[in-house]
């Protein structure tokens, strides 16, 4: 059998190295950094710390530039056939299949603590910021800590972040807020106490803010959310009266990015009335559909409101659902 | 050692179109001509040839040695740019995974081992010629394909951190130069 030469391109010269790597898909990348840890080392020359890298908790997979997935799933007898090998994330191996050329499935007794394990891992091989981490309540508050203890170590911006597990106390939730900006989306499913919303200085400045669990939201934090797109509210205190305060406020000009805003309180009454709104009858079937900050919203127009600057705005208002909702034309 | 001038790669009409010609020896003293258009394609030779202020009625007179770079290498290096001297100039690849059809005729020229392929790429990364680097790469880069970490270590030659950490024990324990 004939032996082939080896072409050993770590011994190459930084431009061809460079050049070599770059020709290298994402799974190839990746398998070279298993060779050894120059290899890992050498896979930074090409910028991967420009990649894009996401965490969803939710669907359990860590993806790579919208290209490739890791994706973690419960060890299970009727998987095993499908095991093709092994790979290494943080010094513990790992039972792997590809699933698809963009997927490599990897099989674990304890899915949220290998997925951490698999993005603290891919974060320090590609030396890339985390763009989004999407979570929900079933996630070990243990697994969430880690992992937003790892990001804030390294940045102090994040697009998306959705902070939610089975768990987290209040101060927890003020620590993440205060040391990472959000900026394109915002997810806030933890309860939080009704002081909360005083006892901090933290902004709002992600375009797409969505709130459980919204009693801590008074009508000044409601108001440090005038840059935002799209605001949502679920399970907030805000009365009548905060909401025809919110209204006179848009009218004034203080929300200038706001596209959408929902608010659902216990506290809003049949009797709400816009103060300068044109109620408009409402035909069945007629609803509007808006795409605003990547979601689709229906709406049915009740109320036509009219700001300073001649920016007409449609209020829907569910008395029984006892939720106000806002499109901006 | 002396060696006969090679026959020139270039063809008859391309001299007459284009009848500057220079004179390269590579380190084993095989010496080539290559025509004006397409020694531009190396920096390095081109760099060269302008700061020695060679012109067309001195070229062929004025060898240029170059040191680093075998015959054999050379030969490959001078049918390429003959063959790439009228090509369009190309962007900077951005994204560069396979981001470009490597051409039959290239693909053939470099179907050569795995050390001669090594060696290809040092001499091009010396004389500074962008499209056959790029080619070179993409050959090599190729070699991943649907490739295990096994193999791949295989492929590009890639000790285990074992034999890392054993190869830099060993470069520690020997003695330097006073012994």
């Amino acid at each position: 059998m004939a032996i082939t030469i080896p072409v050993k391109i770590l011994h190459m010269p930084s431009i061809p190295l460079n050049k070599i790597l770059r020709q290298f898909n994402l799974l190839e990348l990746f398998e070279f950094s298993q060779c050894s840890k120059k290899a890992a080392a050498a896979i930074k020359l090409i910028g991967t710390k420009n990649y894009k890298l996401e965490l969803n908790f939710n669907l359990s997979y860590v993806r790579i530039n919208d290209d490739f997935k890791f994706e973690v799933k419960k060890l299970r007898a009727d998987e095993v056939e499908n095991v093709t090998g092994f790979r290494t994330f943080e010094k513990n191996q790992n039972m792997i299949y590809m699933d698809s050329r963009n997927k490599m499935t990897c099989l674990w007794e304890d899915r949220f603590a290998r997925l951490r394990t698999i993005f603290s891992h891919l974060s320090k091989l590609f030396g890339c910021p985390t763009y989004s981490v999407r979570s929900d309540a079933s996630v070990p508050t243990h697994a969430f800590l880690l992992v937003m203890h790892e990001i804030i170590s390294r940045q102090s911006e994040i697009n998306v972040l959705e902070i939610a597990c089975q768990s987290l106390l209040e101060n927890n939730v003020k620590w993440i807020l205060e040391k990472l900006t959000v900026t394109d989306e915002l997810m806030l499913g933890e309860k939080l106490s009704e002081d909360f919303g005083k006892n901090n200085s933290i902004s709002f400045v992600a375009k797409s803010l969505f709130i459980f669990n919204a009693e801590w939201v008074t009508p000044q934090k409601l108001l440090s959310m005038r840059n935002c797109v799209a605001i949502e509210l679920d399970g907030s205190l805000l009365t009548n009266q905060d909401i025809i305060n919110f209204f006179e406020n848009w009218k004034s000009g203080q929300y200038p990015n706001l596209e959408y805003l929902s608010i659902k309180s216990e506290k809003l009454t049949r009797d709400l009335d816009l103060p300068g709104a044109l109620r408009m009858e409402r035909a069945f079937g007629r609803g509007q559909w808006k795409i605003i900050c990547g979601k689709q919203r229906f709406f049915h127009c009740d109320f036509q409101i009219f700001a300073n600057n001649g920016t007409i705005g449609s209020v829907q208002f569910d008395e029984l659902a006892r939720d106000v909702q806002f499109l901006v034309s | 050692m002396s060696v006969e001038p090679e026959v020139p790669i270039v063809q008859v009409e391309e001299v007459r179109e284009n009848p500057v010609l220079y004179k390269i020896i590579s380190s084993d003293n095989h010496v080539f001509t290559i025509s004006e258009h397409a020694v531009k394609l190396s920096k390095t030779l081109w760099d060269l040839i302008t700061n020695l202020g060679l012109t067309a009625e001195n070229a062929l007179d004025n060898p240029i040695p170059v040191e680093n770079v075998n015959g054999k290498n050379m030969e490959t290096i001078v049918q390429f740019c003959e063959r790439h001297k009228y090509d369009e100039e190309e962007p900077e690849y951005t994204n560069y995974i396979r981001e470009f059809v490597l051409p039959e005729w290239d693909r053939q020229l470099l179907s050569i081992d795995n050390e001669e392929l090594f060696q290809l790429i040092l001499a091009t990364n010396y004389l500074d010629i962008q499209k056959l680097m790029d080619y070179c790469c993409r050959v090599i880069g190729d070699m991943a394909k649907d490739k295990t970490p096994e193999e791949l270590r295989i492929i590009y030659g890639i000790p285990t951190d074992a034999e890392d950490d054993a190869l830099e024990r060993s470069a520690s324990d020997s003695p330097g130069p006073s012994g």
